[in-house]
């Protein structure tokens, strides 16, 4: 059941053709799939899918994987209605998805085109230490204008990370991260046939502004999947039987419980490289830890959309306070009249719980640039989620190009019914 | 230089011809007082200055015209024009003081009156032959009296015009305290509409986090501190509420009609107008027109006018003249004139020069300090006036509509529960405290205006500004595009 591009993948690898690497790209149905990586690997693995984002291009020089970031001033739309000004790479946040193979050698070229000095370090990248990009400490920082090389070959397989080490906690806080995804060189066993990339972070962008604050290292009111919170948030879209890879990385101040709905899985790798089997837990929820990776693998086996979501829960609202008056329960008849008296327009909230939120927020005007706190609508109503959310959308057919098939439909007699009004 | 002084000027050289008998005839037809004459130049001068109407009551047909007229002005709510035509028609103390002119206008009348001459008359009885009576008549008029009576005469009518600008600084005093009180009772009217305002606020806030502590989600603390602020405010609006009265009071006992009956001021200060008249115009105007600073100028002149004559009448022999009768027991009756002279030996009026030189130069320095108060006071309520207006102007054109704002963005941030409801009603409660701000900014303003009215002399006109509503009630459906459905 292979599909069309790993088909594609298979055959430019036996080709072994710079050349043909470059047709793929051509034939790419989707920009936020990966580039075949042959001819380094031995058995071509399926790309990795970077949801709402995509892979990094190269050009093989000399033998080396050449890659190129331009380390930049952004702006990402979280979701419609809110655009913020980040810091990220070629053009988004998180920057694009580096893949390669273990054995390559990698070149990766850095411009800077910051207001400040950056430099990379390659997070949880076996590497000579004068390539471990901690400007002052391995290397002066790259100066704005200024493009410098990293080069060095991969002796490892697993998901890492790329972030600065130069005013790191500004350069993160305001989302310069991306992955960097080494595929092994030996075919995994059992293969994966969809391979998902979720970068995790945790943003304070206070209500009614644009840029993220870096000074805050608690109360974050924003929390996203690859910088894109939900409804935004791109489902995962996969095809009945097939065995599904998550790779998660956070470079957040946060921890996150990833939790999915419908499967058991296994954490199969960490930015420390896989996990022997005798070590994988069957588990439901798994802990992101600040600055490691994740990667789980399960058979999505049962059909339906299964939800794809951080536990902490109020990493799945969008831009909530947490200094505010606690409304419920509090019967406010007699003074709600009064208040609106003084406030025309006021309305008592919250009484009876934060459900009405997210009707109350179509009608009702919030800050610029701010989102409603809870959002989505499904087939049967309000979702009532954002931030760290998604939908793992399983389907016995699916499309060519996985594209979004749609609201699940529940066969005759096996969705809960309502037995009394 | 008023029109008496004149007559009595020319009539002199004739007095002194037609000799005693005829001028003790015209004396005494000259003896009847009009205690009104002097009051229209009062009139005239408020009319100037203030274009008001003044009434001196003395019990005319006009006095009835004029009650009416004032009870129709009652019946509205009073601007500051009408409280002060109400002042100025029913005020008593102004009344009490027009009787000045009275007097003064008796001075005058006096001064045109000759001394009453002096009959003595002696009668002796012989107690021997031969028998008859012995009698002795001597019909005598003070004579300096009779040479200088038109001199008195020009420097009493001179003093009815000091008077007159007297009485007229008075009236204009009155209206400016009248305007002053005016300001106070409209704004402490207006101060206590918007307190409620803050204290409701307030209040709305305590309850609510009433509610919030029976749900069980704020605590007893919190609870008791929104009740003490409530409980303050509360308190405030008190202490504003117990200004009013004695405000009324004050400006009820300058309008002459008393705190009670059913006089009433608007609720809310007039905004502050959006241009001024040409203040140095008027400010130059002020030199001429201050009706204190003229009868300053009116006393020194008196005082110089008097100097002058006591310089004459003191080497003027002090003489009496008359006619001597006697009737001797012979029975031949005597006649011829007699004369008595007073000889300067002891007095030589020196003293009386002295004291009337030292008046003239008190006059002269107070008439100098005089001139000093009125620039310093144009000054200084020009630069009041100046800064009130700046400042009313900043709370009209930027904090207001700022605090406006920040209610109107807090309701969005409420809106998506980015902001309690407790932080909202402090939203609105700064937006009303910025309100009475400038509620005191705008009575300042007013103030500072009648003060320079008051240094200037003049009632300044008013340009009509669209006033914003300053009584802390939110403006209707101004907040209405917030408002949601489904409720």
């Amino acid at each position: 059941m292979a599909t069309r591009r790993q088909l594609l993948g298979s055959f430019l690898a036996a080709a072994g053709a710079s050349l043909g690497h470059r047709l793929a790209r051509a034939a790419e149905p989707l920009p936020t799939t990966s580039t075949t990586l042959a001819p380094g690997a031995a058995v071509a693995p399926p790309p990795v899918v970077t949801p709402d984002g995509a892979s990094l291009p190269f050009e093989w020089k000399d033998g080396v994987k050449e890659f190129h970031l331009t380390a930049e001033p952004v702006w990402r739309e979280f979701a419609p209605g809110m655009r913020v000004k980040c810091w990220g790479y070629n053009g988004t946040t998180p920057g694009p998805t580096i893949e390669a193979v273990e054995g390559d050698r990698v070149r990766i070229l850095v411009t800077n085109k910051l207001p400040e000095r950056t430099s990379i370090h390659w997070h949880g990248v076996l590497l000579p230490p004068g390539m471990d990009g901690v400007s002052g400490l391995t290397q002066p920082a790259i100066m704005p204008g200024e493009t410098w090389a990293y080069e060095f070959t991969l002796r490892q397989h697993g998901t890492q990370m790329y972030h600065p080490h130069a005013d790191e906690m500004l350069q993160m806080a305001v989302g310069m991260m991306g992955l960097f995804v080494i595929h092994p060189r030996e075919a995994a066993t059992p293969p994966v046939d969809r391979d998902f990339a979720i970068m995790l972070h945790a943003w304070a962008i206070h209500p009614g502004t644009y840029r993220p604050d870096p000074a805050v290292m608690l109360d974050f009111n924003m929390f996203t999947f690859n910088s894109k919170v939900f409804p935004a948030t791109a489902p995962l879209v996969v095809k009945t039987g097939q065995r599904v890879r998550i790779r998660f990385g956070n470079l957040s101040m946060d921890e996150h419980p990833m939790h999915l709905h419908g499967f058991k899985f296994r954490v199969t790798g960490t930015d420390g490289g896989p996990v022997p089997a005798s070590a994988q837990l069957p588990e439901t929820t798994t802990l992101v830890p600040v600055g490691a990776t994740r990667d789980i693998e399960f058979v999505a086996d049962v059909p339906g959309d299964w939800v794809l979501h951080c536990h902490k829960s109020h990493h799945t609202m969008n831009a909530m306070a947490h200094d505010i008056e606690n409304t419920l329960g509090a019967d406010q008849r007699g003074v709600e009249e009064r208040i609106q008296a003084l406030l025309p327009g006021y309305m008592g909230m919250g009484q009876r719980g934060m459900s009405e939120m997210q009707d109350m927020a179509q009608h009702m005007k919030g800050p610029k640039n701010t989102l409603p706190m809870m959002a989505g609508k499904g087939p049967f109503g309000n979702i009532e989620m954002g931030g760290m959310f998604t939908i793992v959308k399983v389907r016995d057919e699916v499309s060519a190009d996985y594209a979004d098939p749609g609201w699940y439909e529940h066969p005759e007699g096996t969705r809960a019914w309502k037995v009394r009004a | 230089m008023s029109r008496s002084s004149l007559d009595h000027r020319r009539a002199t050289p004739v007095a002194l011809r037609l000799g005693l008998a005829a001028l003790l005839a015209a004396a005494t037809a000259c003896g009847h007082v009009r205690p009104e004459a002097a009051f229209p130049g009062v009139r005239d001068a408020v009319v100037a200055r203030l274009d008001q109407r003044v009434h001196w009551r003395r019990g005319t047909a006009e006095d009835a015209a004029v009650d009416a007229a004032v009870d129709d002005l009652l019946a509205q709510p009073l601007d500051v024009d009408a409280a002060v035509q109400v002042a100025l028609l029913r005020n008593p103390s102004l009344q009490a003081t027009y009787e000045d002119l009275g007097v003064a206008q008796a001075d005058l009348v006096q001064a045109g009156l000759l001394r009453n001459p002096v009959l003595t008359g002696a009668f002796r009885f012989p107690d021997r032959s031969p028998s008859g009576t012995n009698i002795e008549m001597d019909l005598a008029q003070e004579f300096v009296n009779l040479v200088f009576l038109p001199a008195r005469t020009r420097i009493a009518a001179a003093q009815v015009v000091e008077v007159q600008h007297r009485v007229a600084a008075e009236v204009l005093d009155l209206a400016a305290e009248v305007r002053a009180a005016y300001w106070d009772l409209v704004a402490a009217h207006n101060t206590v509409a918007v307190l409620r305002t803050v204290a409701e606020v307030a209040d709305v806030s305590r309850a609510l986090t009433e509610r919030l502590h029976e749900a069980g989600n704020v605590s007893e603390l919190q609870l008791a501190s929104e009740t003490a602020l409530a409980t303050e405010l509360e308190l405030e609006v008190a202490r504003a509420e117990a200004e009013i009265a004695p405000a009324r009071e004050r400006l009820g006992r300058l309008l002459g009609v008393g705190a009670g009956g059913g006089w009433s001021v608007p609720a809310q200060l007039p905004a502050v107008p959006e241009a001024e008249p040409d203040l140095p115009a008027l400010e130059e105007a002020a030199y001429t027109q201050r009706p204190d600073l003229l009868a300053v100028q009116q006393e020194v002149a008196v005082l110089r006018d008097a100097l002058g004559l006591q310089q004459v009448t003191r080497w003027f022999p002090i003489a009496d003249v008359g006619v001597a009768v006697e009737h001797e027991r012979e029975g031949t009756w005597l006649v011829g004139p007699s004369l008595s002279l007073v000889l300067p030996i002891f007095d030589q009026g020196n003293a009386e020069r002295g004291r009337l030189e030292s008046q003239l130069r008190q006059s002269e320095a107070r008439l100098a300090a005089r001139g000093l108060d009125v620039r310093a006071e144009v000054g200084a309520a020009r630069a009041r006036v100046a800064s009130a207006r700046a400042i009313a102007g900043r709370y009209r054109t930027a904090l207001l509509p700022l605090r406006a704002r920040v209610v109107a963005l807090s309701i969005e941030h409420y809106n998506y529960m980015l902001l309690g409801p407790l932080a909202l009603l402090q939203a609105k409660q700064a937006e009303v405290e910025a309100l009475r701000g400038y509620i005191e900014a705008v009575r300042d303003f007013w103030l500072a205006r009648t003060a320079l009215e008051r240094a200037l002399a003049a009632r300044l006109p008013v340009a009509v500004a669209a006033a914003p509503a300053t009584d802390g009630a939110p403006a209707a459906d101004a907040h209405r595009h917030h408002h949601h459905g489904g409720h």
